[in-house]
């Protein structure tokens, strides 16, 4: 029966290369997405073996005595002191140099060669007023050795150093970007305050085993000490988490566009075993068993898999060196494209596995076909379609998608009830992919409603068409719905979350203008003097200046004290103590408990008065919040990291926006942000998700499309004769074209709406679910739905282009005496 | 005078491929006739048929559609869109099959011709068809609802409503039963006699010949022998004379 199967293949090859395609789409993505996560998992883990590179023992936050003790031992060959402290580079024109608004580093420039993580072009650094500099920003701003590069200490004063000597640091990319300037630690300590040691890597004196090492080292040290192998060990586990994280948000879309193609198999094979009905039922009456029916109908489906696959691993390489172009701004390390065998065996299996089970349903029935059909002269209708058990179906999955969606709608916990919600919308779209076939029919009719004056009898005759079989229309169409349907969804919800942060900016915070910290490398922000408060209070220009601080604490809770942070607002007073709402150690809490924090050692009882969402300016994450009068009682007075002002009636934005600007001379590490500004950049932020989204989304939507293509150039190869007898009794080339290209619209505008009209309905409830506490304001992005119905439109033209003419241009009577 | 074919010539291929399907073929269609055609498979009958109704191309010869005014028109010198427009409104079709649409009813379906070219029904004519060709009742039907015999009788519908210059059946009767056949055979001879319109029949059936005015039969692409009045006995031995 390989035979058949193989000569089912070659004799149907043209019809089979839709299918082939989006096998290649999907397998290419799932396996593109494994390759990169491969790829990303490696670069993460030379990044981090650097560190680990030669040492024999690593000794983690050792105190500076800890370190003179160990370089001490007589078991220690080399060490290497690990620094990584905060140090504002200045540029050329003397402004902050930020990557993504972060500013640089500094770190030791003298440790031994076989330890450290960089190569020296020079020499190293030896006292104060020498400096290195890391080769990629020194090329970025033009210095070469000799020059002089200004940095900003920890008092804000700028400091000139001499280049000595540039950094490479090869392949790692942990710090790229960032600008890095290498300092004797000492340098270090005296700009930037820091005496913290990160970690301390150590070499033992030959004849010394690494055990041994370790040993000595904990006799003279407090702070946690491994062997080199132990850390390398950890740190390989380490990338393999953080690649994993990744490649599983890629993978959900992987499998996405696989299930879209899953439907556009499907619908394929069920229709050429329909077209094969007489061919099948040959084979039966010569003898074939239905097991050798199912047998070469499945060997057939695996042939295409293996094929599709086989291309599809090809382009996943391809993909693989797309995605890290797409997510560089995620700044993942880059590492060159690694094609692992296991990723290229999964990408293979799923191709296979999941064609010929898309391919599983069509070829049972196949095997039902009677030896009789091959004597039947009447084209087979596909078998009467059961709408009752469907509908009832249909009607089961809903109430439970519906069901599971109010059961996450009655969450207390905002995140919880929102994956909830999700999973009731998947089950709820699956309930909508069953019913479709009996709801698919009434829609093409509606939408083709407003084109009947304009399409006449083609148009009549494509709603017909498109109506004749719901089933295959549903699942032609199921395919687009799936990925415009996502792509609605994201929309509503991103174009929301978007409104919503607007619409909290404008009410909460009547500002013009925010002044940020720049931040450090670590992520924390460089905080804002109360100078620069003073200042902008002094001016008359400025009617409101609103301070906002937030300062780490340990909180007392029932399970012991925990790190956090208290936040507060310069227009705060009284005893408003405001716990944030969510925090695994608040559950219990109720206004009216008293709640310990603590500060340098001393104790503070607060009473509790209410429950917060959310953070404040400059500090999201605050775990309370209280007033400003009892922030200052216990912290005293300090940086701000966060500084609000609204300009005076009739002075001009130019105006205001110059008196901010002047502050950069004294406090260089600012950002200042116009409200308008903070909108736009959330804009781009927003758009820049969207996109990616969309593109990855774009993908099902590709693939759906090659299913649009074949099922139309199936279905007119099935309407062939039919097709010249409408051209025999007058029906235009022009028109049989028409006919055909407005029934692809017509079916891609019901799948679009379908999609739309879910994405709508799910983005509003996850959207109003997910950020309920803050009064969540819906934007439904009309413009970009009625582009996504237009691009579901105009995508199925395209679709149907070659197929219509193909088929306007065949002969009459070659057609008709086609059997 | 409805349809005049002039030395028509059909040729398939070319070089040592090429079959000469019709070999200078010139032959008469009367108004108001009904004519079969018949020869042995490959004779060119159904290429005589095709070439000229339009549908085919022509290798050379002339092909003329005459209006009830007795203006000719000719075919072969016809784009495609012109040829469409000229089918649709004066030449009518009976198939061997795949005659309906499955989407439209049968009305839909009778309808299909003026629908196309958006002209207006005509009702007492519609009714008039309808009610000689038996098929009032069935008009709601879709063709999967109606029999063999109906199915035909709606694509008799559909080729009358036009009032064509010339209808073309193709082996009109070849699916049918024989009491089916006889009925519709019966009624495209009344569609002749009391609606006056011109019919021509491609036919390998002798039974089926024998309801035509006059029989036309080809062999090897030539028009070889002619029989008017027709019966069963006549048309069996000129075809008994051609088959040796």
């Amino acid at each position: 029966m390989l035979k058949t199967a193989l000569a089912g293949v070659r004799s149907h090859a043209r019809r089979l290369v839709g299918t082939v395609l989006a096998a290649v789409l999907g397998v290419g993505f799932v396996t593109g997405t494994l390759i990169f996560g491969d790829s990303v998992r490696e670069g993460y883990f030379q990044e981090f073996a650097r560190t680990a590179q030669n040492a024999d023992a690593v000794i983690s936050s050792p105190s500076p005595e800890d370190v003179s003790r160990i370089s001490g031992l007589s078991t220690v060959e080399e060490v290497d002191v690990r620094v990584v402290a905060s140090l504002p580079l200045l540029d050329r024109e003397g402004r902050p140099f930020t990557n993504f608004g972060r500013v640089g580093v500094a770190v030791p420039s003298g440790g031994p060669a076989t330890l450290r993580a960089f190569d020296i072009e020079g020499r190293a650094a030896a006292g104060p007023g020498e400096a290195l500099l890391d080769k990629e920003t020194a090329a970025h701003l033009h210095y070469a050795v000799g020059d002089t590069i200004t940095v900003l200490d920890s008092k804000g004063a700028r400091v000139g150093l001499r280049l000595v000597g540039l950094m490479d640091f090869g392949v790692s990319k942990a710090l790229s970007g960032t600008s890095v300037v290498g300092l004797p630690i000492p340098e270090i300590t005296a700009l930037t305050g820091t005496t913290e040691i990160n970690e301390v890597a150590v070499t033992a004196r030959p004849g010394v085993s690494p055990d041994a090492l370790v040993d000595s080292l904990r006799t003279v040290t407090g702070a946690k000490v491994i062997t080199g192998d132990q850390r390398r060990i950890d740190l390989a586990n380490e990338a393999t988490a953080v690649a994993g994280q990744l490649t599983f948000i890629l993978l959900i879309f992987g499998v996405i566009s696989l299930v879209v193609a899953v439907f556009v198999i499907y619908n394929t094979f069920a229709i050429l075993l329909v077209q094969r009905i007489r061919e099948t039922a040959l084979l039966r009456c010569v003898g074939a068993t239905r097991r050798q029916v199912l047998g070469s109908t499945l060997a057939e489906a695996a042939l295409v898999g293996l094929v599709g696959s086989v291309l599809g691993l090809l382009l996943g390489v391809g993909v693989a060196h797309a995605l890290p172009i797409a997510l560089t701004a995620l700044g993942n390390p880059i590492h060159d494209v690694i094609v692992a065998p296991s990723s290229l065996l999964i990408g293979l299996i799923t191709g296979v596995v999941s064609t010929v089970l898309a391919a599983l349903l069509p070829a049972l029935r196949a095997t039902r076909i009677p030896p009789m059909a091959a004597l039947r002269s009447l084209p087979l209708t596909p078998a009467g379609r059961r709408a009752l058990p469907r509908a009832l179906l249909a009607l089961l999955v809903g109430s439970l998608g519906i069901a599971v969606t109010v059961f996450g709608w009655r969450q207390s916990d905002s995140q919880a009830g929102t994956f909830v919600i999700v999973a009731g919308g998947c089950i709820v779209f699956l309930a909508l992919l069953i019913a479709s076939p009996l709801f698919i029919g009434p829609i093409i009719s509606a939408a083709g409603a407003p084109l009947r004056p304009l399409t006449g009898t083609a148009g009549r005759i494509a709603i017909a068409n498109a109506r004749r079989n719901p089933g295959r229309s549903a699942v032609t169409a199921s395919a687009l719905m799936i990925g415009i349907g996502l792509m609605a969804l994201f929309s509503v919800l991103i174009s929301s979350i978007q409104a919503t942060a607007d619409v909290q900016i404008g009410l909460r915070y009547p500002v013009d203008y925010v002044i940020s910290g720049l931040r450090h490398d670590s992520g924390e922000s460089v905080g804002l003097p109360p100078a620069l408060a003073e200042k902008l209070r002094s001016r008359s220009e400025f009617t409101t200046v609103i301070q906002t601080r937030a300062v780490p604490m340990r909180i007392g809770t029932a399970g012991g004290a925990v790190d956090g942070t208290v936040g507060s607002v310069s227009t705060t007073t009284g005893d408003s103590v405001l716990v944030r709402a969510g925090r695994p150690w608040a559950q219990d809490l109720k206004p009216g408990d008293t709640i310990t924090v603590s500060l340098r050692d001393k104790e503070f009882p607060l009473t509790v008065t209410g429950f917060t969402e959310e953070g404040i300016p400059g500090d999201g994450d605050i775990d309370l919040q209280i007033s400003w009068e009892a922030l200052t009682r216990i912290a005293g007075t300090g940086d701000a990291a966060a500084v609000m002002v609204k300009a005076r009636d009739g002075v001009s934005a130019v105006a205001s926006r110059d008196i901010l600007e002047e502050l950069r001379a004294d406090f260089p590490l600012i950002d200042i942000g116009s409200i308008a500004d903070l909108s736009d950049d959330l804009e781009e932020q927003v758009a820049g998700i969207v996109a990616l989204f969309g593109g990855i989304l774009g993908l099902t939507v590709l693939i759906s499309l090659f299913g649009i293509a074949n099922t139309l150039s199936l279905s007119v190869f099935e309407r062939t004769r039919e097709s010249a007898m409408m051209r025999a009794i007058g029906l235009t080339r022009g028109q049989l074209r028409g006919t055909l290209l407005l029934e692809a619209v017509l079916l891609g505008i019901t799948a679009g709406s379908v999609g739309v009209a879910f994405g709508l309905i799910y983005g509003r409830i996850v959207v109003l679910k997910a950020i309920s506490v803050i009064g969540a304001t819906i934007a439904v992005p009309w413009s970009w739905l009625f582009g996504l119905l237009a691009m579901a439109a105009v995508a199925s033209l395209l679709a149907a282009v070659l197929p219509a003419r193909r088929a306007a241009g065949a002969s009459i009577v070659a057609a008709m005496s086609d059997t | 005078m409805a349809l005049a074919v002039t030395d028509l010539v059909k040729v398939y291929g070319d070089g040592d491929t090429a079959v000469r399907a019709l070999d200078r073929v010139s032959v008469a269609f009367e108004a108001g006739r009904f004519t079969a055609i018949m020869g042995p498979s490959g004779s060119g009958k159904s290429t005589l048929m095709h070439c000229a109704a339009g549908l085919d191309t022509v290798s050379g010869g002339s092909v003329q559609v005459f209006d009830a005014t007795g203006v000719p028109t000719e075919l072969t010198a016809l784009g495609d869109t012109a040829l469409t427009r000229l089918r649709r409104k004066r030449i009518g079709f009976v198939f061997q099959s795949f005659n309906l649409l499955p989407t439209l009813t049968a009305r839909q379906n009778i309808l299909l011709p003026l629908e196309l070219s958006r002209s207006k029904v005509d009702e007492s004519w519609v009714r008039a068809i309808v009610d000689t060709l038996g098929l009032a009742d069935r008009l709601g039907h879709f063709p999967a609802q109606l029999s063999g015999g109906q199915q035909q009788r709606v694509a008799c519908a559909r080729a009358l409503i036009t009032r064509p210059d010339v209808i073309f059946a193709d082996e009109p009767t070849g699916n049918l039963d024989s009491r089916s056949g006889h009925e519709l055979l019966e009624l495209l001879r009344r569609s002749v006699r009391e609606l006056g319109q011109t019919v021509v029949m491609v036919t390998h059936d002798p039974g089926a010949a024998c309801f035509a005015d006059r029989v036309i039969m080809l062999a090897d692409g030539r028009m070889v022998d002619e029989i008017s009045s027709p019966t069963t006995d006549l048309v069996l031995d000129a075809l008994k004379k051609l088959g040796g």
